[in-house]
């Protein structure tokens, strides 16, 4: 899974990126693919999401 | 993830005045897995768009209005993501495709409603038919975002735009997520008669009489040209 994400293809199957969250005055901040080094939100969670969402598989530019 | 998202949006709904969704890294969001959607039972795949729609619904009709921040892909299910949002951002390196047809599958996280109605269903349709792949430039031509910005600068306006947000009247914000969207799907009448309900109901707000008076008072900021 790593590696494929590495490579710009892997999936959220294993929930490896989930999302983040942080208050900025009144404005609440949902950060979607948590890098590994960022705080995730909530703190517990399962390690299979129901309907899981993926970085991208390819990289196309726009056409 | 989509649960995780859900957990944000109702906490954000609790706590916040107006939210940002983004995404880390280059891209936004490229939606389903389709590696697990491939091997999902007929009936596991129909409450998982219905679960879908549910989360979406609690960002595009609940309490306080949402930006999307996009940047890099907001493909298939992103695009939806991002279409349940009330206002969009681009950046540069934006591209917005549905290869739902070239997968041989639908859109099932509200796409058929809220993207045709964003870009319109002739427009959709030709995503998907064609595989067509849109930059930023031409999304916002379709309506489909209202700011275009430079590489990298679509949070940074994203948050800009949603604590004006959430400055205004946490009524009036609401009627505006909530009532608009209804009033779209109703005739002509029905939604006239529904505008006067949600106006009279906003005015009579303790925070309306108080913005009123406070712009009678010229106390508060009035209209400028936009190059003001």
């Amino acid at each position: 899974m790593r590696a494929r994400r590495a490579a710009g293809e892997g999936g959220m199957g294993d929930s490896e990126e989930l999302v983040t969250y942080e208050m900025r005055g009144d404005v609440a901040l949902i950060g979607l693919n948590r890098p590994r080094s960022a705080t995730p939100f909530p703190t517990a969670w399962s390690r299979r999401s129901t309907v899981p969402f993926c970085v991208p598989r390819t990289k196309r530019g726009p056409v | 993830m989509v649960e995780a998202i859900d957990r944000a949006v109702l906490r954000a709904t609790d706590e916040a005045r107006a939210g940002v969704i983004f995404g880390h890294g280059p891209h936004f969001c490229a939606g389903l897995d389709l590696a697990e959607h491939s091997e999902k039972p007929l009936f596991e795949a129909v409450k998982g768009s219905r679960r879908w729609h549910a989360v979406f619904d609690h960002i595009e009709r609940g309490a306080i209005p949402f930006v999307a921040a996009i940047g890099g892909a907001a493909v298939g299910g992103g695009l939806e993501l991002a279409a349940a949002t009330h206002v969009r951002v681009a950046d540069a390196t934006a591209f917005f495709a549905l290869p739902e047809g070239q997968r041989g599958i639908f859109v099932g996280g509200g796409g058929s409603v809220r993207v045709a109605r964003m870009i319109g269903p002739g427009r959709m349709g030709d995503m998907m038919l064609t595989g067509r792949v849109l930059d930023a430039a031409r999304m916002e031509a379709w309506g489909g975002v209202s700011y275009v910005v430079d590489e990298g600068a679509a949070l940074g306006r994203a948050v800009e735009i949603a604590a004006a947000m959430a400055t205004n009247a946490e009524f009036t914000n609401y009627a505006i997520i909530n009532a608009l969207p209804r009033i779209a799907d109703m005739s002509s009448e029905d939604g006239l008669f529904a505008e006067s309900m949600v106006a009279s109901l906003a005015t009579m707000t303790d925070d309306a009489k108080d913005r009123l008076r406070a712009f009678l008072d010229k106390r508060a900021a009035k209209v400028q040209r936009p190059d003001a």
